[in-house]
C-alpha cells in the first residue's frame, strides 16, 4: 500500500539478513581460538568503520576520508575519560579540565565520546557540506593530517605520538557485534529513507536536485554527521578493545585498508561494504601471514613489510579499471526478494485516469497562480544574454517561448528557476517575489523545470526519480507514496518504474523527467526543448501528455522548442526572444504574420520579400552570433 | 630585517620545490581531469633510481639524470598502464585509480627494496654557503630557484611556441575539439605526462639534494603538498599552480620559523587548516573563479 513503508521494511529485512550472515561467519571464526577471535573483532570494528563512510560517501558520491579522524577522536576521547587515573597520573598528568582525574564507567565514556565527536562533525560539516567533489576530498584529506597533528602534539591531553595504555579492555565480540547491527540498520535505512534518497540525487546530478526541490547543502550535512557518528562508534570500540592507542593507528594505514573495503564491495552498497570488508580481510590476513616470512612446506619465504598495501593499491586499482561501481554496484541482498507492486500503483491508477480532478489533495495541486517576469535582465561580462523581458504565464495556459539559437530563451528559464542570479529585473508568482530564492526554493513554491538536455538520476529507478520530487512537495508518508503513485499511472510508467532511468531510451528519458517536474505539483511547469530529438510521432504524443498536465493539475506551461509545428499546435499565446528581447507576443496566428519574427527566423531580405515562416518548419541553425548565453549548458556543481 | 630576508630566500626556495610538483599536477588535471593522487610517489620513485645509481658507484650529476629519466618513465608507465584504462571514467574513479597507484609504488618499495630510510648524500657543494651581509646563500638556493626558473620559462616556451603545446593549451579548454582537428589524443595525454615527469623529477632531485635521503612514503606528503598548492591556486589552472606552490613555500617557512617552541609539531596541521578555511571560502580557489553556478 505504501510506497515507502514497504521500502523500508525490506532494507531493514535486509540489513537483518546480513546481520545474520555476518555474525554467523565472524562466531564460527572466532570459536577457533583467542587470536582469531581477535581478528574477527577487528573485523567487525572496520566493517563499523566503512559502513560509517559508505553512508556519506556511498550516498553523495563525495569522496570524503576523514572517517579514520573521527573513528581517532571518538577513541581518544573515550580512552582519556575511562582510563585510571593512575595510569593518566604518569601518561597525561598535566591535562586541562582536571582530565587526569575524571574515571568515567566505560558505557558513559563510550557514549560521551560519541556524542562529542559527532558534535564535531556536526561544526565541521557546516563548511564541508557546501564542497563538493574534489574540493570535499582534498579539505577531509588536509582534516587527517591536521586531526594527526593534533592527536600527536597535544601531549598534555592525549599522551603524544607514543601510546596511549591502559584502557579498560571491555570490547568483546557480543558489543561488536551489537554495534554492527546498529551501523548495519542505520546504513541500509538511511539509504531507503526519504533523506537518504535526495542525497542519492545530488549524487546524479546536483543541479536537477535543486530544480526538483531538494536542499542539496542540507541533505548532504546530516549524511555526513550520521557517517561521522558511526565512525565514532568504530572507534570508541577500537579503543577499549585494542587497551593501547596511537595517533597512528588512525591515519593512512586505517584510511586505506577501510577505502579499498568499500571501494571492492561497492560504495553505492551497504551490503557490498560488507563484502568488501570480508574479501580485504581475508587478503589482508593472507598477506600479513605471507608477509610475516612463514615457512611453506620446508621453504622460508622471506619477510615483505609492505605485502598487505600493495594487495591493497592492486585491488583498488583492479576494481576501478574493471568495475568501477564495485562488486555489487548499488544492489542490495533484499533486491533478492520478490518484488511486488502492490496496490500503491492500482490506487493511483484509479484516481489519475479518473476526470481532471486535483490528484490527491490539497498540498498537491496548487490553486492555478500567475508567473509574472517583469523587465528580467541577465549579463554575461557585458553580454546582455537576457534584456528587459516581460512576460507572463496564467494558470492553466500554455504559453510557448520561441527564437533562434542564442536569444536566451534558456538563460531566461535559468533565471525563472533561480540556476542564475539576475542583473535587474523582478520574478513573482502570483505577486511573491521569486527571484533571489534558491532553485530547491523556487521549486518548492511551485516552479519546476525540465532541462535542454535531460538531467535524471540516473542510477535511481523511475519510482524513484519520481519519489525524489514528489517528497519534496508532501509531507505525509502516504501522501508521498500516493502522489507518486499517480504520476506513474498518469505518464504509463507501471511497466518500467523498477528500472533505471538511465538505461532508458531516449524518448522515454525525456518522459521521465517530465514526469518528475510534474510529481513537484508545480502551480507553472518550465518546459526546455521537451520536443527536441524526438520523431513526429513522439511530438505529437506530447502535445497531448502536456496537455493532459494542465489539464489534470491546472498549472500553467511555460516551454521552450525550436520545432515551430509542435509549438504552434500546442500553446495559446507565444513570446518570440531574438539577441534577448522580447520581439513580439501574441497568439500563434498573430506572431507567425509578425514581420519582426519573420526576419529574426530568415533574415532582413526574406522579410522585405514578404516571406512568412512556414509552421510546419522546423527552425534550423540561422546565422551565427555571439551565444555565450545559450552556450550555458548547466553543469553540475558535482 | 636579514631574519626576514634570510627567511624569504627559504620560502622561495622550498616553494619553487612545491611550485614544480604543482604545475606538473595541474597540467595533467586540466587536460586529462585525473587528481593524480600518485603525483608524490613519482618523487619516491626518482629517489630510488638515485639509489641505485650510487650503488652502481655513478657521480652525482649521473644519478641525478638517470633519476630524473627514470620519473619520466614512471610517470609515462602510470598513464600507460592504470590511467588510460579509465580515461573517460568519472573523475572519482580515475582519482581513486590514481590513490591505488601512490599506494602501490609506496607499498613496492617498502617490500622489495627496504622500509627504512636509505642515504643519497648529495655532494658537498650543495652546502657551499655565501654570507652577503647577514644573509646566507646556499649553492641548493641558487640551484632551486634557477632551476625552476628555467623550467617555468621551457615550459612556457613550449606551451605558446610549439605546436604540441598549443594542441595541449586547447586541449585544455575542449578535448574534443583538438581531436576533431586531427591531433591525436595519446600524443597530448603523453605530452602531458611526461611534462608532469619531467617536473616532478626535477623537484625530486632538488628534494633530495637537500634531504640526502629516501624512504618508501616520503613521496606521498610531497604529493599532498602539490594537491595543496593546486587547491589554492584553482585546480588545473597553471598560473595559479605555480603562484599556490609558492605560497605554500612561505606559509610553511614563516610557520616554522614563527611559532612559539613547542607549537611548531603543529606547523602541518595550521597550513592545512588555512587552506580548508580557504576552500570553504573561495571553492573555486584563491586565484579561480568562483562558479557562477547556484546549486
Amino acid at each position: 500500500m505504501n510506497l515507502y513503508r514497504r521500502d523500508l521494511s525490506r532494507a531493514a529485512f535486509g540489513a537483518a539478513a546480513l546481520f545474520a550472515i555476518v555474525a554467523a561467519v565472524t562466531l564460527a571464526y572466532a570459536s577457533l581460538g583467542g587470536s582469531e577471535r581477535g581478528v574477527a573483532i577487528v573485523l567487525l570494528m572496520n566493517l563499523v568503520i566503512v559502513l560509517g563512510l559508505q553512508v556519506f560517501a556511498g550516498n553523495s558520491g563525495v569522496l570524503t576520508l576523514a572517517h579514520v579522524s573521527f573513528a581517532g577522536i571518538g577513541a581518544y576521547i573515550s580512552a582519556i575519560l575511562s582510563t585510571p587515573a593512575l595510569i593518566k597520573g604518569t601518561l597525561i598528568a598535566d591535562a586541562p579540565l582536571g582530565l587526569a582525574r575524571v574515571e568515567l564507567p566505560v558505557p558513559l565514556a563510550m557514549l560521551a565520546a560519541i556524542l562529542l565527536t559527532t558534535a564535531l562533525a556536526a561544526l565541521i560539516g557546516l563548511a564541508l557540506a557546501r564542497l563538493s567533489g574534489i574540493s570535499a576530498t582534498i579539505v577531509t584529506l588536509a582534516l587527517v593530517i591536521v586531526v594527526f597533528a593534533v592527536l600527536t602534539n597535544w601531549r598534555s591531553v592525549t599522551g603524544g605520538a607514543e601510546a596511549f595504555y591502559g584502557i579498560p579492555s571491555t570490547t568483546t565480540i557480543w558489543w561488536a557485534l551489537a554495534a554492527v547491527l546498529a551501523a548495519l540498520m542505520v546504513a541500509r535505512l538511511f539509504k531507503a529513507s526519504r533523506l537518504g534518497l535526495r542525497v542519492q540525487a545530488t549524487r546524479e546530478d546536483a543541479v536537477a536536485a535543486a530544480a526538483s526541490g531538494v536542499q542539496v547543502v542540507r541533505s548532504r550535512y546530516w549524511a555526513w554527521v550520521l557517517s561521522c557518528a558511526l565512525c565514532a562508534l568504530g572507534g570508541v570500540l577500537m579503543a577499549h578493545f585494542l587497551g593501547a592507542i596511537s595517533p597512528v593507528g588512525f591515519y593512512f594505514t586505517l584510511l586505506f585498508l577501510t577505502l579499498t573495503m568499500l571501494v571492492l564491495g561497492g560504495e553505492y552498497s551497504v551490503s557490498g561494504a560488507v563484502l568488501g570488508t570480508f574479501l580485504v580481510s581475508v587478503f589482508a590476513e593472507g598477506a600479513r601471514y605471507l608477509g610475516d616470512g612463514p615457512v611453506i612446506l620446508g621453504w622460508q619465504v622471506p619477510a615483505l613489510a609492505g605485502l598487505s598495501l600493495l594487495v591493497q593499491g592492486a585491488i583498488i586499482i583492479v576494481v576501478m579499471i574493471w568495475r568501477p561501481s564495485g562488486l555489487l554496484g548499488d544492489r542490495e541482498i533484499d533486491g533478492l526478494l520478490p518484488r511486488r507492486r502492490g496496490a500503491g500503483s492500482a490506487v493511483g491508477a484509479g484516481s489519475a485516469v479518473g476526470a481532471g480532478s486535483a490528484v490527491g489533495g490539497k498540498a498537491q495541486a496548487p490553486a492555478p497562480a500567475t508567473l509574472v517576469v517583469t523587465k528580467a535582465s541577465k549579463h554575461f561580462a557585458g553580454l546582455a544574454a537576457v534584456q528587459d523581458v516581460s512576460l507572463e504565464v496564467r494558470g492553466g495556459e500554455i504559453v510557448g517561448l520561441i527564437g533562434p539559437n542564442g536569444a536566451g530563451k534558456t538563460t531566461l528559464l535559468n533565471l525563472i528557476s533561480g540556476m542564475y542570479e539576475m542583473t535587474s529585473g523582478e520574478v513573482t508568482l502570483d505577486g511573491v517575489r521569486l527571484d533571489h530564492l534558491h532553485p530547491h526554493q523556487i521549486a518548492r513554491r511551485g516552479v519546476a523545470r525540465t532541462f535542454q538536455t535531460t538531467k535524471l538520476f540516473r542510477e535511481l529507478t523511475v519510482d524513484q526519480n519520481i519519489e525524489v520530487a514528489a517528497s519534496v512537495a508532501r509531507r505525509r508518508r502516504s501522501a508521498v507514496a500516493r502522489a507518486a503513485a499517480d504520476v506513474l499511472a498518469q505518464f504509463g510508467f507501471e511497466e518500467i518504474a523498477e528500472r533505471k532511468a538511465g538505461v532508458l531510451p531516449y524518448g522515454r528519458q525525456r518522459e521521465v523527467e517530465i514526469a518528475r517536474a510534474v510529481a513537484l505539483a508545480p502551480a507553472v511547469l518550465l518546459l526546455d526543448e521537451p520536443a527536441a530529438g524526438l520523431n513526429d510521432e513522439e511530438s505529437a504524443e506530447l502535445v497531448h501528455v502536456v496537455r493532459g498536465i494542465r489539464d489534470q493539475a491546472g498549472c500553467g506551461v511555460l516551454l521552450i522548442d525550436h520545432d515551430l509545428h509542435f509549438v504552434m499546435a500546442l500553446c495559446e499565446r507565444i513570446y518570440v526572444l531574438d539577441a534577448g528581447r522580447v520581439i513580439a507576443a501574441g497568439t500563434p496566428a498573430e506572431v507567425q504574420g509578425d514581420p519582426l519574427v519573420v526576419e529574426a527566423y530568415l533574415g532582413a531580405r526574406s522579410a522585405t520579400s514578404g516571406a512568412t515562416a512556414r509552421p510546419g518548419a522546423r527552425v534550423g541553425q540561422p546565422a551565427p552570433r555571439p551565444s555565450l548565453a545559450e552556450s550555458g549548458d548547466l553543469r553540475a556543481g558535482a | 630585517m636579514t631574519d626576514v630576508l634570510q627567511q624569504i630566500l627559504n620560502g622561495v626556495s622550498l616553494g619553487s620545490t612545491y611550485a614544480l610538483l604543482a604545475l606538473g599536477l595541474a597540467i595533467v588535471f586540466s587536460i586529462v581531469g585525473l587528481v593524480n593522487f600518485a603525483h608524490g610517489e613519482l618523487i619516491t620513485v626518482c629517489g630510488y633510481v638515485m639509489l641505485g645509481g650510487l650503488a652502481l658507484g655513478l657521480p652525482w650529476w649521473a644519478f641525478a639524470l638517470l633519476g630524473i629519466l627514470g620519473t619520466m618513465a614512471a610517470a609515462l608507465a602510470m598513464e600507460r598502464l592504470a590511467f588510460r584504462p579509465v580515461r573517460n571514467a568519472s573523475p572519482l574513479t580515475m582519482m581513486l585509480t590514481s590513490l591505488g597507484v601512490s599506494i602501490m609504488i609506496a607499498a613496492a618499495f617498502e617490500t622489495f627494496v627496504s622500509p627504512r630510510v636509505k642515504a643519497v648524500p648529495a655532494p658537498d657543494w650543495i652546502s657551499a654557503a655565501v654570507h652577503v651581509g647577514g644573509l646566507r646563500i646556499q649553492a641548493e638556493h641558487i640551484l632551486t630557484i634557477g632551476v625552476t626558473a628555467v623550467a617555468v620559462l621551457l615550459l612556457l616556451l613550449l606551451l605558446k611556441r610549439t605546436v604540441i603545446g598549443k594542441a595541449m593549451r586547447a586541449a585544455s579548454e575542449d578535448f574534443n575539439a583538438v581531436r576533431l582537428m586531427g591531433v591525436k589524443a595519446n600524443a597530448i595525454i603523453v605530452a602531458a605526462f611526461a611534462i608532469s615527469g619531467l617536473l616532478a623529477g626535477l623537484a625530486a632531485v632538488l628534494i633530495l639534494a637537500r634531504r640526502g635521503a629516501v624512504n618508501p612514503h616520503m613521496g606521498m606528503f610531497l604529493g599532498i603538498n602539490a594537491f595543496v598548492a593546486n587547491v589554492i591556486g584553482g585546480l588545473g589552472n597553471l598560473w595559479g599552480a605555480l603562484a599556490g606552490g609558492f605560497a605554500l613555500g612561505f606559509v610553511e617557512v614563516a610557520l616554522r620559523a614563527w611559532l612559539p617552541q613547542g607549537m611548531s609539531g603543529f606547523a602541518t596541521g595550521y597550513v592545512f587548516i588555512f587552506v580548508a578555511v580557504a576552500l570553504v571560502i573561495r571553492p573555486g580557489g584563491l586565484f579561480g573563479e568562483s562558479s557562477a553556478e547556484r546549486v
